[in-house]
């Protein structure tokens, strides 16, 4: 299976010397065949901390768990780690059979709620299960760390958890991150899934826990490219920047993006705002270059070839492109959305509200999809919000983990297959050789 | 082998932009645009009825067939020269090109592929990441005590330091003025990280070479 690009550009125009467009690059994964799959290795692994009793949260956090082990063959293979300010492995890493499945619902029933969050301890101890001499079948290894509170013991930084986070991602681990309730850190958890490869989820309650798990297994089990890497070189002149939420590094006019697993049928849309400072009249051409390793057999492929090419000259004469200008809009939008759940945080009431007004202006000056007014109708919501008083919990939850998703090509549960089928079908400039 | 059939006198001759496009079957436009980027060397008459001679149509036959290999330009200019006046008529020759090119992407593949190895193998593996977090965060006085599989942590050495350096080495060519040596156990120890390294030296090699030359 082979992962396809196009490419198409916000403008067919780039004004001279101080050019500026957006380049929207779409990655998708065919759908698979279904049938064969690479084996499954999860670890969970699990906030026991005294908060979790409240609302019931940690029975419900059990039965998901349990029902998740349930939809896993017995090739492949599940541990569980709980973590309160102690860390406890519940269950090491084994295969999926009877024996095991009997163990697991045991030990899972019997977890206990403790005291502190020992986020890091708990989430390493998770990988560590993960981190064992891979067989000659290549394993899809993947994290599910769940908490509703804050990391106050072990490593409680955020830029640290990050790195960690790519580091184990490199190493063929990636994370998920599930925060339950209203008293996690919505940064730590979506940047912790960024950098992760994985996905962030913010439940509001924890009887949607269920219906996550079942995606989350249902994309591993569907995987069609794992660590997609994407290397954008932009002619001479012209520098491109990622808007997206994938780590991302620029050098000059090379920027290469560090993706999310893909599964079959997803799609991403990487949106780069490119500035040039090119003066010639003359069309330009960018080269894409994506790499990833194939879960079944574990080699790497790799697909090179030309973006879509863009003229140089008068930027007056432009015409946009609707259908490019679209995510364009809905990316800015998402990126807002973060800033103003930051300043929020940080007490600055007022400028939270004015980068959800300034999304609202971008979002009215955008085609109107059904997308866009949807997001306009957010935006507009929070915009209006009081500049006296901090956004409620729940919707600073809600803004970042849309925006997570927004960013990341990821869709809300119930978008099901209408958001998939408007990813497919959107119309663009194809630049396949 | 063409070059009995070739014979230079009998094409060597002068043409009008539009004739050369004609020809090597691009627009006027393009060739202006390989000019600019001195990858065409400028007509021999400028002015209002520029000329061009029969080494611009070669040139522009040879890029013809770099494009159709889906070369960047940049890599064009760099290969046209490297070629001989000979070489850009000799079509046997061009075509000889794409092997040579497919080599290179086979070798840029594998540079790729080791260097996409971490997130498989890596020259430190997830379990010795996670080791130095925990050895790391020991330092810092944080209780570790309560780690559910306190022996996991202490069953590692630390990285075999007695093992004495290798005495061979290994050159990694960075474009065509630079290489860099690096003894063969580091870059063993260094993995895909060396070529994570090299990338971006290429780069910025072969950056510093085509920016300072642009206007």
């Amino acid at each position: 299976m082979t992962l396809h690009i196009t490419s198409a550009w916000e403008h067919d125009i780039f004004g001279a010397i101080e050019g500026s467009s957006h380049l929207v690059v779409t990655i998708s994964a065919p759908d698979a065949p279904t049938g064969t799959r690479a084996p499954i290795d999860l670890a969970f692994a699990l906030d026991r901390s005294g908060s979790m009793s409240g609302d019931n949260k940690l029975e419900l956090v059990k039965l998901a768990v349990l029902a998740a082990v349930g939809q896993l063959r017995e090739t492949d293979r599940v541990a569980l780690v709980t973590f309160d300010d102690a860390v406890s492995l519940e269950h090491k890493l084994t295969p999926v059979d009877a024996d095991h499945r009997r163990h697991l619902d045991r030990v899972t029933r019997a977890i206990q709620v403790g005291g502190m969050t020992n986020l890091s301890g708990g989430w390493l101890e998770a990988c560590r299960q993960l981190s064992g001499e891979s067989t000659h079948t290549p394993r899809i290894r993947r994290t599910l760390l769940l908490t509703d509170g804050l990391a106050n013991q072990g490593i409680t930084s955020r830029g640290e958890l990050c790195k960690h986070a790519r580091e184990l991602r490199d190493r063929g681990i990636s994370t998920s991150a599930i925060g339950v309730g209203e008293g996690f850190d919505e940064f730590l958890l979506s940047e912790m899934a960024e950098n992760g490869g994985g996905n962030f989820q913010y439940i509001a309650h924890a009887s949607e826990l269920e219906a996550f798990f079942s995606q989350e297994l249902r994309s591993l089990a569907e995987a069609a490219a794992l660590n997609p890497y994407l290397d954008v070189t932009m002619p001479h002149g012209m520098r491109a920047e990622l808007l997206n939420a994938f780590p991302s590094e620029a050098h000059r006019r090379h920027t290469s993006v560090d993706l999310r697993d893909l599964a079959a049928g997803e799609s991403v849309q990487l949106v780069f705002a490119v500035t040039s400072r090119r003066e010639r009249d003359e069309a330009v051409t960018p080269n894409l270059h994506l790499h990833w390793v194939n879960p079944l057999t574990g080699a790497v492929e790799e697909i090179n070839q030309d973006g879509a090419t863009i003229a140089v000259g008068d930027a007056s004469k432009a015409t946009r492109d609707d259908a490019v200008a679209e995510p364009v809009a809905l990316e800015l939008t998402a990126r807002d959305q973060r800033e103003a759940v930051k300043l929020d945080r940080e007490g600055r009431y007022r400028e939270s509200r004015e980068r959800f007004s300034q999304s609202v202006n971008r979002l009215s000056a955008a085609p109107q999809t059904l997308e866009v007014q949807e997001q306009l109708v957010r935006s507009a919501y929070r915009a209006r919000m009081s500049a006296d008083a901090a956004m409620s919990e729940h919707d600073r939850k809600l803004s970042v983990h849309e925006a997570h998703l927004r960013s990341r090509g990821g869709r809300r549960p119930e978008d099901g297959e209408r958001g998939e089928a408007q990813h497919r079908g959107r119309p663009g400039r194809d630049s396949s050789r | 082998m063409s070059d009995e059939t070739y014979n230079p006198a009998a094409t060597e001759r002068e043409y009008t932009l539009d004739e050369l496009s004609t020809l090597a079957n691009v627009t006027p436009r393009t060739v202006r645009y390989y000019i600019a980027e001195d990858i065409l060397p400028p007509p021999t008459i400028g002015g209002r009825n520029a000329t061009y001679s029969q080494e611009h149509l070669d040139r522009l036959n040879a890029i013809g067939a770099m494009k159709a290999m889906f070369l960047p330009l940049r890599e064009i200019r760099h290969r046209l020269n490297m070629l001989t006046s000979e070489q850009m008529r000799d079509p046997a020759y061009l075509a000889s090109l794409s092997q040579a090119v497919a080599a290179d992407r086979a070798l840029h593949r594998h540079m790729h592929a080791e260097r996409r190895e971490p997130r498989r193998e890596p020259a430190e593996s997830a379990a010795e990441y996670i080791d130095q977090i925990d050895r790391r965060q020991d330092r810092r006085g944080e209780s570790r005590g309560q780690r559910g599989k306190p022996q996991d942590m202490r069953s590692f050495s630390l990285p075999s330091m007695a093992e004495p350096p290798s005495q061979t080495w290994e050159r990694f060519p960075l474009g065509d003025d630079a290489e860099l040596i690096v003894r063969s156990s580091k870059v063993q120890s260094m993995g895909p990280r060396l070529h994570r390294t090299l990338h971006r030296l290429r780069h910025l090699i072969e950056n510093d070479g085509n920016e300072g030359s642009r206007s």
